[in-house]
């Protein structure tokens, strides 16, 4: 119980829905797009949720995106490789890497110490909500992008609040592809956010549960640390004065001849 | 008889003590328990009566009998008793107080104690005349001497009666009548000569006249020619002489011991009846000793003197010839061999008694059958024979109550002091009214008895609001005196019973105290750990408490196991993933024979050994690829193999400890089984202890009393005490075996084996979990193209697959590491020296000598048993079949039943039973003992103690284990990552070129992210790497 462990179960690989998707989407640039900003977004809620330390204070073998999307590994103190391409032979000190981080650090949600998790479940739900929100913008944003031209889109979902976000230009269906192609694509979006988000909230609950059952065990343990050291006045002092007690009853002379039985 | 107390206790029967604030109260004889009838009682009354009521056997009468003892201010010097009318040595009650005995006193002032043997003057009794010469008489004296066991007469009528028959005794002598002849010269010078018969009356009146009288026998040659000789008389005659030539004196019986002079069968010639004599003088064989003058007549002799005659004769002293009525002619003088004496002894009250008052003076008349012999018990020792004396006293009255008024000894918190306010709160207690001191006052009594009569429901139910206070003593010392009276015993200033029994009481606690080894365990807030580790400032209450818990051997197995236990290195997993292809053999083998069937079907050929080499390249290499695709496997191993070594080095690093632990553990089994050894004698010491007990506190308490200064009784030591020599003196050891004594032992020396410092080991042992990523090959644009293809693009076959063989070796290596450096266990810690309790041999010699000291014990409270019930029967009804030969007189047998008493110390036994009351008097505190002064030392003379063993506690050593650091251990991991990672990823993660990395389905840029390793959060609030708290 010395350092809590909470397993991240990465999955930032995005998620291959092998039976929901065709062979044909796969590989459809649009998708590709979005499934890397959703990708992107879900690294963020992990930010949020779990927390991002500095990349100095990184432990070995921990992976960051940089902006572009690429996957960069800590082997060492102080260096960060990776096998993107055209990257292979480049280093990243630690503050390169948190320069070119996707996302900068913080302290994440379940890192708040001395509080229950009752009181961490609101932001946790926010978070979760605000995630859905996102997923939600970026299929939207592919629609949009497909109809708009300006580099930059506002988009609305209802109950969110309004993102703007820079054109999404693999998703120009019209330019390539016909319209049918289009809506399977879109579809395709959402059913990515929403197996996305599902999948997020699934992982949120089990984690909540842990950490809920990690933090009251903290709490217990807490508790007794407090017992013992408590413990030991009232407990101790009487065993002490008893101890005494019995000592001095012994040498209180006894009237009988013969004190044994 | 031995005390440790002036003052004693009686145990009640109800669950309290009687008592009040320090009341200490006195033990009693075994009492029956009281008892209740067991059917609840069925109106208020009657349980009011029995609760309350003061009918003869109910709960205040039998409280009341229950206990004795207290205080008075009557100085002890007037309640000794003081002994008047029986022989013996008086005493000085003063003449050592420091011992708890008297001593005897020097009347006489010629600095010799044991010359003051006092002859009561009002002695009478029966004499008889010693006459060795003469056969019939030492055949009388020898019928009333009695032998060993049985006296010559046993009771006053009987001894009257020998008496009588004494005098009667017939005898044949032959009567030599003489002819006497008186020659009485005339004026002319002329003798004339006049005989008589010395038989005739004329004779006597003639003997007184002038001329000389020469007698002569007139037996043989007389002219009347012969005699005859017949039996004279009837009477025997130890006070005349047979052999008169050689004496002098006239073998004609004397006196009245003709009886019936004339009507006697002498029958003598009438020649001879002239010669007959007879004398005035009445010198009877046997007569009374001891004469009583009749009152108001002015004593010139003291004639109880006469009976103080007897074969022991000091010469000078004794009464054998102390008056002209004892002294018969031929010098045989008058032994006693049967006298009274009436003797009564007085002292003054010390208890407050109305009814019935207490008895300060009784009388006893004593009787003893023997001849005289007059000794010292100090000097010489006593047996049965000297047993001859019977006491008639009556002690039925002598069982007295103290009041409450005076049980109080110690005086209770005094309002005025301060500092004893301080300890109770006052005006809480009212001494007159309340059930209960709420503050007790520094004795073990919880009740005020005053208080019981307002009942007795609230003493039972406050009980558990008493607290107990100290109050000071009577006296300025702010220190507690040890209230110890020092035991007194018969043996008089040399206490030699005491110091033997006191100092047997030590060694017996040496025997059976056995060496013991603490165990200190560790402090429980110690074995669990909570993540705080936060040391402070050590604080006072957690500095170790030793608390004995009982341990058995049992216990130290559990400890064993415990520190096993805890020594057990927790182990962490420490992830290293690693990237491997995923691929089924049989999928690659599909594919090679696809190859082949192309090339077979488009060549129409039925081998594809005539494949070109492209071709046969790709299908030799997925051939490979399905050989080696599951040699993955092979890291499956590696998890077990590394627990493997860390369960040598385990074993490495405690086997030492635990052969250590061994050590002890069977050290302590040992010592355990040999102190069962002692353990199987402690039955024959509680016996032994009881019948000690039983002696003190039963048979030396005939009814409540406080034997102190009196003079010691040292017959009461014949004949059970061994050590006393014949001539009186009593030693502890002598040559030919004294007291029985416990062997000696060696103080043992306990062990302290301290483990309470133990460090476990705070962090566990990091152990490298393989987690192998699996990726699927992406093997599609390996198909072969159609059979129709013209120009087939037979594509370049993928790489060969990397050996896992690097990992395996990587992680081989991450094991060996493990025991880099080498362990090794620095100074393991001795086992120490564990004590050695006594063996078989001192058991038996314990044994025998316990048996011996409870034959002693036995023998001890026989005889004084024996003395208590001779004068029954005793308030509680003991000794009720010796009253009849009390009040007979009888003496049987010398040494049973009521004959029983030394007629030497006569006097200092009436003055044993006259001792008060046992309530404790000023100077009663003069004996008290002053206490222990060095710890090591004993003296028996005042102590039996219970000596601590003193302790070994060996230097504390220990062992830690010492993790490799942090730092150190994550560039392991770091280097074995890295090395893991190397054979399957492409640079710069791992060591395959470009060319030879793995066609892995997805992207090798989307490989990284499977060798994430999952961030630590850290939750406790007390951290040292804590940079904002929350």
């Amino acid at each position: 119980m010395r350092r809590t462990s909470l397993f991240v179960i990465a999955l930032a690989v995005p998620f291959t829905a092998a039976s929901a998707t065709p062979a044909a989407l796969e590989t459809d640039p649009c998708l590709v797009s979005t499934r890397a900003l959703m990708g992107k977004e879900q690294r963020f809620l992990h930010t949020v949720v779990f927390g991002q330390p500095a990349a100095s204070l990184a432990r070995t073998g921990s992976v960051r995106y940089d902006k572009s999307g690429n996957s960069w590994v800590k082997t060492r103190s102080n260096t960060w490789l990776t096998l993107a391409s055209g990257f292979q032979n480049t280093t990243y000190s630690d503050q390169q890497m948190e320069s070119q981080s996707e996302h900068a650090k913080r302290r994440g949600l379940l890192e708040v110490r001395q509080s229950l998790t009752s009181e961490l479940v609101p932001p946790l739900a926010q978070s979760l909500r605000a995630f859905r929100c996102r997923l939600a913008a970026i299929c939207a944003l592919a629609d949009e992008s497909e109809q708009s031209t300006s580099s930059s889109l506002t988009i609305s979902v209802d109950g969110c609040y309004p993102r703007t976000e820079k054109r999404l230009t693999s998703c120009t269906f019209r330019s390539r592809d016909p319209a049918p192609a289009r809506t399977a694509v879109l579809q395709q979006c959402a059913d990515d956010a929403s197996q996305t988000f599902a999948q997020e909230s699934a992982l949120l609950e089990a984690t909540i549960a842990y950490d809920a059952s990690y933090r009251t065990l903290l709490q217990i343990a807490g508790g007794f640390d407090a017992f013992f050291e408590d413990l030991r006045d009232p407990l101790l002092s009487p065993l002490r004065s008893a101890a005494r007690a019995i000592g001095e009853l012994q040498r209180i002379p006894c009237f009988l001849s013969e004190c044994h039985e | 008889m031995i005390r440790h107390r002036g003052v004693h206790r009686r145990v009640a029967f109800l669950l309290f003590l009687v008592g009040t604030s320090a009341g200490i109260a006195a033990t009693a004889r075994a009492r029956e328990p009281l008892t209740i009838e067991p059917d609840p009682p069925k109106t208020y009354r009657e349980a009011h009566e029995i609760l309350y009521g003061d009918d003869e056997g109910g709960i205040q009468d039998y409280l009341r009998k229950a206990t004795c003892g207290g205080y008075t201010d009557t100085s002890a010097a007037d309640s000794v008793p003081k002994v008047d009318g029986l022989p013996g040595r008086p005493g000085k009650w003063d003449g050592a107080l420091w011992s708890g005995m008297g001593t005897r006193e020097d009347t006489n002032g010629n600095k010799n104690e044991d010359d003051d043997y006092v002859f009561p003057d009002a002695t009478d009794g029966l004499s008889l005349a010693r006459f060795d010469k003469s056969k019939e008489c030492a055949a009388i004296y020898e019928k009333l001497k009695g032998d060993e066991r049985t006296p010559g007469c046993t009771s006053p009528d009987d001894c009257g009666q020998k008496c009588r028959e004494a005098n009667e005794v017939t005898y044949d002598v032959s009567l030599t009548v003489k002819e006497c002849v008186h020659e009485i010269k005339d004026e002319e010078g002329n003798i004339k000569e006049e005989r008589y018969d010395s038989s005739d009356e004329a004779y006597y009146e003639k003997r007184g006249e002038q001329g000389s009288f020469n007698c002569r026998t007139c037996i043989s040659g007389d002219k009347e020619g012969g005699q005859r000789q017949e039996s004279v008389g009837k009477k025997y005659h130890c006070t005349g002489d047979p052999d008169e030539a050689a004496s002098g004196i006239l073998s004609v019986p004397y006196g009245w011991v003709w009886g019936d002079k004339d009507q006697s069968a002498i029958r003598l010639s009438a020649a001879c009846k002239r010669f007959w004599v007879r004398e005035e003088m009445e010198y009877p064989n046997c007569t009374s000793c001891g004469y009583k003058w009749p009152p108001g007549e002015a004593r010139e002799e003291t004639p109880g003197l006469e009976c103080r005659c007897g074969s022991g004769d000091p010469g000078g002293k004794s009464g054998c010839r102390s008056t002209q009525r004892m002294s018969p002619l031929n010098g045989a003088h008058y032994e006693s061999f049967a006298r009274s004496y009436k003797g009564t002894y007085t002292r003054d009250a010390t208890v407050i008694t109305t009814d019935p008052p207490e008895v300060t003076s009784q009388p006893a008349e004593v009787y003893c059958y023997g001849f005289y012999e007059e000794f010292d018990p100090r000097k010489r020792r006593t047996d049965v024979h000297d047993q001859r004396c019977i006491l008639d006293i009556d002690v039925s009255e002598l069982d007295v109550q103290t009041r409450p008024e005076q049980r109080i000894v110690q005086r209770g918190p005094d309002p005025g002091d301060r500092d004893q306010q301080r300890e109770h709160p006052s005006g809480d207690f009212d001494q007159l009214k309340d059930p209960f001191f709420f503050s007790l006052g520094g004795a073990f009594s919880l009740m005020n008895y005053n208080a019981l009569k307002n009942g007795w429901i609230p003493t039972i139910l406050s009980v558990d609001q008493a607290r107990l206070t100290a109050t000071k003593q009577n006296e300025n010392s702010s220190y507690a005196k040890s209230g110890i009276g020092r035991a007194f015993d018969h043996t008089g200033t040399g206490r030699t019973i005491v110091r033997w029994w006191q100092r047997q009481q030590t060694l017996a606690q040496k025997i059976f105290r056995p060496p013991v080894v603490h165990v200190l365990l560790p402090d429980i807030s110690r074995s669990i750990e909570t993540g705080s580790g936060v040391i402070g400032i050590p604080d006072r209450r957690s500095s170790s408490i030793d608390v004995q818990i009982g341990a058995e051997t049992s216990l130290l197995d559990a400890v064993v196991d415990g520190l096993q236990q805890m020594f057990r290195m927790s182990l962490y997993e420490e992830p290293i993933p690693v990237v491997v292809p995923l691929g089924s053999p049989v999928e690659y083998r599909a594919l090679a024979e696809k190859w082949c069937l192309w090339w077979m079907q488009r060549n129409g050929t039925t081998s594809c050994d005539s494949a070109p080499e492209s071709v046969r390249s790709l299908i030799s290499r997925f051939d490979e690829y399905a050989d080696h695709i599951d040699d993955v496997r092979m890291l499956r191993a590696q998890l077990v193999r590394h627990l493997a070594a860390v369960l040598a080095l385990q074993q490495d690093i405690f086997s030492p400890i635990l052969a250590w632990m061994t050590s002890i553990a069977s050290n302590m089994q040992t010592l355990a089984a040999q102190q069962s050894i002692m353990y199987s004698l402690l039955p024959l010491l509680q016996e032994v202890t009881k019948e000690q007990q039983t002696f003190t506190e039963d048979i030396l308490f005939p009814w409540c009393k406080n034997d102190r200064f009196t003079t010691p009784v040292y017959s009461l030591l014949d004949p059970w005490l061994p050590g006393r020599a014949a001539d009186g003196s009593v030693r502890e050891q002598t040559l030919k075996g004294g007291l029985p004594s416990l062997p000696e032992s060696i103080l043992p020396t306990d062990l302290v084996l301290d483990l309470s410092e133990l460090e476990l080991p705070s962090q566990g042992l990091t152990v490298p979990v393989l987690k192998p990523i699996q990726v699927r090959l992406a093997l599609e644009n390996y198909e072969p193209p159609s059979i129709d293809e013209s120009n087939p693009d037979i594509p370049s076959p993928p790489p060969s697959l990397p050996s896992v063989a690097p990992i395996v070796a990587a992680m081989s290596e991450a094991a060996a590491s493990l025991t880099r450096p080498t362990v090794s266990v620095v100074n393991p810690p001795a086992v120490p020296t564990f004590p050695v309790p006594l063996n078989e041999l001192y058991r038996q010699r314990t044994e025998v000598a316990l048996q011996e000291i409870l034959e002693t014990l036995k023998k001890r409270s026989e005889a004084y048993r024996k003395f208590w019930e001779s004068i029954g029967p005793l308030p509680d009804d003991s000794g009720k079949d010796n009253e009849e030969d009390k009040k007979a007189h009888k003496c049987e047998e010398r040494g049973e039943k009521a004959c029983l008493h030394v007629e030497m110390d006569l006097l200092e036994r009436l003055q044993l039973i006259g001792a008060p009351p046992g309530v404790l008097r000023p100077e009663d505190r003069e004996s008290w003992s002053i206490g222990r002064i060095s710890p090591g030392g004993c003296l028996p003379e005042d102590d039996a103690c219970d000596i601590l063993h003193p302790e070994n506690v060996p230097a504390r050593t220990g062992w830690r284990v010492l993790r490799p650091s942090e730092f150190y251990q994550s560039t392991v991991w770091d280097t074995l990552r890295t090395r893991v990672r190397a054979p399957f990823l492409p640079k710069p993660l791992g060591d395959l070129s470009t060319q030879d990395s793995l066609p892995f389905a997805p992207q090798s840029s989307d490989l990284p992210p499977a060798l994430v390793l999952p961030e630590k959060i850290i939750l406790s609030p007390a951290s040292s790497s804590s940079s904002n708290s929350l």
